[in-house]
């Protein structure tokens, strides 16, 4: 029952800090398993409190930012969920993030009182091998503006640019874990195996919080998700229930000989992050994974799939959230997880609440569900004026190609097309070109992609940085 | 003498000769005094088959905070150490017990004095005496 004086941020922050601490005060399960160590909730509530007792000795309150340059582990999450008792807005910073080296820099980026990292600095706290905090004679220092809604600034993937901050609010987080983690329906004997990055949305607020709030037991995978033979050998001997991955996770996965019985072993886990080509939907029949989308600026989750439930570029269906298509075929999201605004300049540019959120992604309606088209900025026009529909020209040829081309289409000059194919692909390419298109500039070779996988963002994005 | 080891981050015993117990205390379990226990620098608890405690050595009632006459007769698992309760622990406890072979080491972060601590835990069933035992160092 929420306080009369209370405001709806404050409700969230008191309903996501009652879901955790009932989920983890003096619970046996759930646990989390690192190479190192494996810790009982228990103790990963009270190491949140030394974090809590600790800030609030060096004066944080409430408002504050703290940034998070630590690895995934039982530090990271302790430090975490004391910045969260103590109503402070977390920062995760990937430690391979240029500012995770600069502790002034980093500070100055989130206009951050205080830097929890394994550094040298008088404004940074590390915490000791348990992941508590060590004692030490930081010192917090000043900011700004304090901003008591934001739970965490999160940084983008920045796969289709540099990397943006994304603000959001204990609403946004309560949102997402309200509604995805009953509907994820993790069991409490399960084991989850962690391979996704834990400082972004798909890996901390659809893969890691949830199973904890589950009771499930929570195991760290050893390389970070990027060693598929390290993916398979602990969901082998975890017994891995469930796994969360992006699609190239997946592809690599596949590719291996053992990666489809860990697959078919599995009770369920989502794949998001970027869209499903149609060889990985078929690759994916049987198996008792689902379709997730969603956005860092939607906390991330918009929609959920079936397990089990798989086709070319299939999204799901909305989840606690509403959406509707724009005319020009662009998803719109409206509702409590969308993100307050963006951390930009050492503030948080409000946008408002009930705005319609736009993903940038072109989809089509597929029953009670969308399937992913491509993105608005992979539309563009030539000098002549026509429209080309870069997605859709991908999709149609690609089909023609050798199994595992992958194809680019795009511009440098505005003229005319460029089509980047895999090597040996050039000659199917150029036979299944629609007519009606100019034929275009065709390159073979090894096209680059980005960390989810994509080759088309990739390519275009090395294309505009040339031009620039 | 051959322990199994549970692999860090693993829930798969495999077989190694990695404890922190001197092999010289496995001969003695049949006979281990309270001063021989309280002797040890490491964390001793002599627990019956439903992880009531027995004996609890002086090293692990520093450790946690208790006093030996407080803690003995409650059960470890459930009432004393009660975030061990979970399959990793007293489930292995109990598969162990009722097989009647128990020998697993495994690290662990308990929650001591209200501080995370990392530890490596051994459980064993002695299979002469058929006593159990926790074992608990400081990692």
């Amino acid at each position: 029952m929420p306080h009369p004086h209370e405001t709806p941020e404050q409700t969230a922050r008191v309903q996501v800090l009652g879901a955790l601490r009932a989920a983890l005060r003096g619970q046996a399960s759930p646990r989390l398993q690192t190479p190192r160590a494996v810790v009982p909730a228990a103790s990963l509530w009270t190491g949140a409190a030394l974090w809590d007792r600790r800030l609030a000795s060096l004066g944080l309150a409430s408002g504050d930012r703290v940034v998070v340059a630590l690895p995934p582990g039982p530090a990271f999450l302790m430090a975490l969920l004391g910045c969260w008792r103590r109503g402070a807005a977390a920062c995760p910073l990937d430690l391979a993030d240029p500012l995770a080296q600069n502790p002034d820099a980093a500070l100055d980026a989130f206009d951050a009182r205080l830097h929890v990292a394994e550094t040298d600095h008088p404004a940074s706290l590390a915490p000791d091998p348990a992941g508590a905090p060590r004692a030490s004679a930081t010192v917090a220092r000043d900011a700004g503006e304090p901003a008591p809604d934001l739970a965490l600034i999160l940084s983008t993937s920045g796969s289709g640019g540099p990397p943006k901050r994304v603000a959001l609010t204990w609403a946004n987080v309560h949102a997402q874990l309200a509604s995805h983690t009953p509907a994820l329906a993790i069991a409490r004997e399960e084991v989850v195996l962690s391979a996704l990055p834990w400082r972004h949305a798909f890996g901390l607020l659809v893969d890691l919080l949830p199973a904890l709030l589950s009771g499930a037991t929570v195991t760290l995978e050893s390389s970070g998700g990027r060693d598929p033979s390290s993916i398979i050998d602990a969901a082998t001997r975890h017994g891995a229930a469930r796994l969360s991955l992006v699609p190239l996770q997946l592809r690599r996965l596949l590719e291996t000989p053992a990666g489809e019985t860990v697959l078919a072993n599995l009770n369920g886990g989502v794949v998001g992050g970027a869209p499903i080509r149609a060889d990985l939907a078929g690759a994916l029949a049987g198996a008792r994974l689902r379709a997730g989308y969603g956005l860092t600026e939607a906390s991330p989750g918009v929609c959920l799939g079936a397990p089990g439930e798989w086709r070319e570029g299939w999204l799901g269906r909305p989840l606690a959230c509403h959406t509707r298509v724009s005319e020009d075929g662009e998803l719109l999201v409206r509702g409590p997880n969308v993100c307050a605004g963006r951390w930009s300049s050492r503030r948080l540019e409000r946008q408002p609440r009930d705005r319609w959120l736009a993903t940038g992604d072109v989809v089509e309606q597929a029953g009670d569900g969308f399937v992913h088209l491509g993105r608005t900025d992979h539309r563009f026009k030539l000098e002549n004026g026509r429209l080309i529909d870069a997605p859709a020209i991908e999709r149609q040829v690609r089909a023609a190609l050798p199994p595992g081309s992958e194809i680019v289409v795009t511009t440098e000059d505005h003229r005319r097309l460029l089509a980047r194919v895999s090597p040996g692909a050039a000659a199917a390419l150029r036979r299944a070109w629609p007519a009606d298109l100019p034929p275009p500039l065709v390159e073979e070779r090894i096209l680059e992609l980005t960390p989810k996988g994509e080759p088309a963002r990739a390519e275009r994005k090395i294309i505009a940085e040339a031009a620039a | 003498m051959t322990a199994t080891m549970m692999q860090q981050n693993t829930g798969a015993p495999t077989q190694t000769a990695g404890t922190f117990v001197p092999s010289e205390l496995f001969r003695l379990l049949g006979n281990l005094s309270r001063a021989d226990a309280d002797a040890c620098d490491f964390g001793v608890v002599k627990v019956d088959d439903s992880g009531k405690i027995e004996l609890y050595n002086r090293y692990e009632a520093d450790l946690a905070g208790l006093d030996p006459s407080q803690v003995e007769g409650r059960n470890f698992f459930t009432q004393v150490a009660p975030c061990t309760n979970n399959g990793l622990c007293f489930g292995t406890f109990k598969k162990g017990v009722a097989a009647g072979q128990l020998n697993v080491v495994f690290p662990y972060t308990f929650t001591y004095k209200l501080k995370p601590t990392n530890v490596m835990i051994h459980l064993y069933r002695d299979p002469n005496a058929k006593s159990n035992w926790v074992f608990v160092a400081k990692a």
